[in-house]
């Protein structure tokens, strides 16, 4: 036990490590919610158009036409903000950025966009719609079957009924949250990496030390291995907390499934490092430069730096995503708390785990390869 | 200036990583360009997915309908569709269930016919899907056959509204391959030569490295020179290595006038970034605490001054505070060069900026020189 | 006395290195057991073996009585080691560093808590407890990394090469604590490259060349072992060639030559022979300025035995 409070003392005194694995993911976080509080907000409200209405020269005023852009709501918002005006004075509104289209009316409806865009593309088509059922009306007063389309348009039926997104949040930006979370998970590597380091006798003098000593060694790695994970879940907690509670990101349904989720991504990010240092049997600086190039890239490909990727990877190169520890952390967030799917929440799990037990043969497996060359003499420190 | 280049070397490899990173980044947008960036609200076409159950004649004539417009794709993973809607990547889902089009003819079809989207400004689709049963309706009264209303609304719905763009009106410039190059050029330069450039600086200011030159033969004016010519020649190699590999890859994308300003511009911000670096060399010991630097002070910029988020999505308050970082002014002329017309159309902006951004790195150089000197390492 | 560490035969290759070639050593209860060599002889190499912290090609290595190997924790908590390189955690205090330590040996709390005072005190930082390893000096550090070594009371305690790059005064301070911990009862061995540290301290030393012993014995045993016993130095303005064969037909005298106006006579054991020597030139009635006479050393039992000096560059 003493063992491991020394440990654990030991680690988070660091302060290196406290830069990386907690100050650096938070001033990352706060770089976040400032660069993407309004994204969404610009990008996908429902926004009413101001529009401008006006006849064309000798044609009367267009009142069905007026009537039917006034009436078209979302959800009790009106689709435009129709302003009748004449022809010069609708174009110099126009001109001026004050609407974003003047309809003109007359024998021909026709319309002046000031460019394309989303905006613009609403416009024409309920404008399309307004001319097609004249149309229709047209026609069937030709047919004599007047009554039977008023009919037909007058009958309230709505067809189409809404189904509603089931995830939690509908907001993308929470993809990065959720990468920026795989990276500092990924930092345990760092703890990782100095456990290995402070057990392999070729590595350091502490190492050396410590072999000597009455522990047995699996010991001795299981305690450090411990006293590392307690301080990634720490941090993964800590930095729960300040994402939802001072930056105020809604992160989706909160479950007990999250903290072993946590677990989970402490448990890889220390075994990532630990397989680095027994692996990588160099300096400090090359080691942590391996380590710090793996998890750089991993998070990358997680969407640490551009949102997106994740889906992009999933359409080209889907095992990508299977495989990546970083997006099988960040995945197994999103499926848990946005998506709800627990399958692809047990899928990044079984994922992470089974690299963890890769990782820790892998350590094995280095070791002991390091220690077949040392018998047969080859030198690899 | 051998020494120089000794040092400059042992800080490559992790500062490789981060160069790793600005290829990546260039070769998954480049592949974007040329397209419109989604971002950035000129697209007319939403991307639907149609989950076609029914696939009766009534469904059938739906989906042409939309694909008038939109881009349709077909049938879907229903976990990967989650996760379309969910990035964006898909505007909007119809769902036809079995038995949609008994159901309309005899006039119920609740919850046969199903959307969903994460957008509010889809709104427009449900009126159009609407207004399509609409029509249906009104041809059936009109006592057709399902066949021939839905080839009628189908003909009908070709007649459309006349459009026209206001005078000096629309303005649509194609993203070439080459913006997402400068653009990216302003997270690589800050990042990497803070990396590099600070470890040199601690190697000659360490303390008895400086006391061993300063009992030197060399004067302490010449040592000065010394180590800024060795800074200038690495900031110079690393500048010159990215614009290679712009001419490289992206040489088609440009025109020449583009790419000179372009790398003109770049040019500058290098000046800024060696500024950065020194004035962070002197400040911050240890290559640990370097790193973190680096990354905190470009990352933070790429961020707050639109390097991987388009700047329109910023928030205001964010646009107020860029303006106090050099990244934001080296942006503008990025994209007045390639979003906004060229350099033919902005010169007098484009040399603005510039100006800003060469004030912007004089200051800095003031800053790492008073530090410097108050800690009497020059 | 009983045999506490026993090599035999130990061989042990990097590549084409043979680090230690067929070693065979035996160390006794009580001893300081010098191991002297110049660097890179495989001095360190052989602790890293008699540690069980490396695999070895071939032999035995026998401790306590026991064979030694890396599970073998009764053994293992019995010895205590010293590195060459500084072995404790930045982040630890010192008082934290030495419980540390003494923790991997010792589980009962009380005991523990009073062999780390007493450990502390013995390396004399108790005004330091509560610092970290940062804000020590380099002597400061060393004696540390000692009491890190040294607080479970082992019997058997290694220091390898203990004062590289210490400064005089604390190089002192830490000989004669090796001294007062063997007087205590700790069977004691010293690697290092300095002679003069050995010949200090230790009571039987093992002179490794290439991972080799090229002898082994207490100091005088070993300079015995060679033909020089005396060295004795004339400052002698002129010299003739007839005068030098007289001076090699004098007891015991095995050696003379004359250089640059320093008379060089080697003498193998016997008495008096600094006497005979000046006797000599005064009855031949040579003029000369000083005279040195020096003991032999250990560097040149090492210069006879292989030939090359001990010393390097290092120091």
């Amino acid at each position: 036990m003493i063992h491991y409070f020394y440990r654990v003392k030991r680690l988070l005194r660091n302060r290196i490590l406290f830069f990386w694995s907690i100050v650096f993911p938070m001033v990352l976080a706060a770089f976040f919610k400032m660069a993407f509080s309004s994204i969404t907000e610009k990008d996908w409200a429902f926004e009413t158009l101001p529009v401008a209405v006006a006849a064309q020269d000798g044609s009367e005023r267009d009142g069905m036409l007026i009537s039917f852009l006034e009436e078209m709501k979302n959800e009790d918002t009106a689709f435009f903000e129709v302003i009748e005006a004449e022809r010069a004075e609708a174009e110099k509104l126009l001109q001026e950025n004050r609407v974003m289209a003047v309809i003109l009316t007359g024998e021909e409806t026709s319309v002046l966009l000031r460019e394309n865009g989303l905006s613009a593309t609403v416009v024409k088509t309920v404008l399309d719609g307004y001319l097609q059922s004249r149309e229709i009306f047209t026609d069937a007063a030709a047919n004599g079957k007047l009554a039977e389309v008023a009919w037909a348009f007058a009958t309230e039926m709505q067809v189409l009924s809404i189904k509603e997104f089931k995830g939690a949040s509908k907001d993308p930006i929470i993809q990065y949250f959720q990468a920026l979370l795989a990276m500092a998970s990924l930092y345990g590597a760092m703890y990782g990496l100095l456990n290995a380091r402070e057990l392999n006798p070729g590595l350091s003098a502490e190492a050396a030390r410590r072999i000597a000593a009455p522990v047995p060694r699996l010991s001795t790695a299981v305690t450090d291995l411990m006293a590392a994970f307690t301080i990634q879940y720490l941090q993964f907690l800590i930095l729960i907390a300040y994402f939802m509670l001072i930056l105020r990101i809604d992160f989706g349904r909160i479950s007990g499934w999250l903290f072993l989720a946590g677990a989970v991504h402490s448990l890889l990010g220390v075994s990532i490092g630990y397989f680095i240092g027994c692996a990588v049997r160099k300096k400090p600086g090359v080691q942590q430069a391996v380590m710090m190039s793996s998890v750089m890239l991993s998070s990358f490909l997680s969407g640490l730096m551009v949102g997106n990727i994740r889906i992009e990877i999933e359409l080209t190169a889907p095992w990508l995503n299977r495989i990546n520890p970083a997006t099988l952390i960040a995945n197994s967030l999103h499926a848990l708390c946005i998506m709800g799917d627990m399958k692809q929440y047990a899928f990044c799990m079984a994922g992470m785990l089974l690299w963890c037990v890769m990782l820790f043969c892998g350590s094995i497996a280095a070791l002991a390869l390091h220690q077949s060359y040392e018998r047969r003499g080859i030198k690899s420190v | 200036m051998r020494i120089v280049l000794k040092v400059a070397k042992k800080a490559l490899p992790p500062a490789f990583i981060y160069f790793a990173i600005f290829l990546v980044l260039l070769i998954v947008f480049s592949q974007n360009a040329g397209k419109e960036r989604e971002t950035v609200f000129r697209a007319s076409e939403m991307n639907l997915v149609i989950q076609d159950e029914d696939a009766g004649v009534l469904s059938g004539a739906l989906c042409e309908y939309l694909s008038r417009d939109n881009k349709v794709s077909g049938e879907m993973d229903e976990a990967l569709l989650s996760e379309m809607l969910f990035y964006g990547k898909t505007d909007y889902v119809l769902y036809i269930n079995d038995g949609f089009e008994e159901g309309f003819l005899a006039g119920d079809a609740q919850a046969l016919l199903e959307r969903q989207s994460i957008k509010a400004n889809v709104a427009f689709l449900d009126q159009k899907i609407e207004l399509f049963f609409r029509y249906v309706r009104a041809e059936l009264a009109m006592g057709k056959s399902m066949e021939e209303a839905c080839k009628t609304v189908l003909s009908l719905s070709e007649k459309q509204t006349e459009t026209a763009f206001r005078e000096g009106g629309e303005r649509s410039y194609e993203t070439v391959a080459g913006y997402y190059y400068f653009t990216y050029l302003s997270y690589i330069l800050p990042c990497v030569l803070i990396m590099i450039l600070g470890p040199i600086l601690h190697a000659f200011y360490k303390k008895d490295v400086k006391m061993r030159t300063d009992c030197g033969t060399v004067s302490v004016r010449r040592q000065n020179l010394r180590i800024i010519g060795g800074i200038s020649l690495v900031a110079l190699l690393f500048w010159g290595l990215l614009i290679l590999i712009g001419v490289l890859l992206y040489w088609k994308d440009f025109t020449v006038a583009s790419f000179c300003f372009g790398a003109g511009n770049s040019f500058l911000l290098l000046l800024v970034s060696v500024a950065i670096s020194s004035t962070v060399g002197i400040f911050v010991k240890g290559d640990d605490a370097l790193n973190g630097a680096s990354n905190l002070i470009s990352m933070g910029m790429a961020f707050l001054c639109g390097v991987f988020v388009p700047g329109e999505l910023l928030p205001d308050y964010v646009h107020k505070v860029a303006e106090f970082l050099p990244v934001s002014w080296y942006m503008k002329n990025v994209k007045l060069l390639f979003e906004e017309g060229g350099i033919v159309e902005n010169s007098d902006t484009f040399f603005k900026n510039g100006a800003v951004l060469l004030s912007f790195a004089a200051a800095l150089f003031f800053v790492a020189l008073a530090a410097a000197k108050k800690r009497k390492v020059v | 006395m009983s045999t506490v560490v026993k090599i035999e035969n130990l061989v042990k290759r990097y590549a084409e290195l043979v680090a230690v070639d067929h070693m065979n050593l035996s160390i006794e209860e009580g001893e300081v057991f010098g191991l002297l060599g110049p660097n890179g002889s495989g001095k360190s190499t052989i602790i890293s073996c008699l540690l069980a912290l490396t695999h070895f090609d071939k032999g035995k290595i026998t401790v306590f009585g026991e064979p030694m190997r890396a599970d073998n924790y009764a053994v293992k908590g019995r010895i205590g080691i010293v590195l060459q390189n500084v072995a404790v955690f930045d982040e630890l205090t010192v008082q934290e560093n030495v419980d540390y330590f003494c923790s991997l040996y010792i589980k009962d709390k009380k005991r523990r808590r009073a062999l780390v005072e007493e450990a502390v005190a013995f390396v004399g930082l108790e005004d330091f407890v509560k610092f970290y390893p940062k804000k020590l000096s380099g002597g400061l550090l060393r004696r540390l990394n000692i009491a890190c070594g040294i607080a479970h009371k082992p019997e058997l305690i290694i220091f390898d090469e203990p004062t590289v790059a210490v400064d005089p005064q604390s190089r002192n301070k830490i000989l004669e604590g090796i001294q007062e911990l063997n007087r205590q009862g700790a069977t004691i061995i010293y690697t290092s490259h300095y002679m003069e540290e050995v010949e200090q301290i230790c009571s039987r030393i093992a002179i490794i060349d290439k991972g080799q012993t090229v002898a082994i014995g207490s100091k005088e045993e070993l300079k015995s072992m060679i033909q020089t016993g005396e060295t004795i130095r004339v400052e002698v303005p002129e010299f003739t060639e007839e005068m030098l064969t007289s001076l090699r037909r004098l007891p015991h005298v095995f050696f003379a030559e004359y250089k640059e106006g320093l008379a060089t006579v080697k003498c193998s054991g016997g008495r008096h022979n600094v006497l005979h020597v000046l006797e000599y030139l005064n009855n031949a009635g040579v003029s000369f300025d000083r005279v040195f006479a020096e003991q032999p050393t250990l560097n040149d039992v090492f210069l006879e035995i292989t030939g090359r000096e001990l010393r390097d560059e290092a120091r």
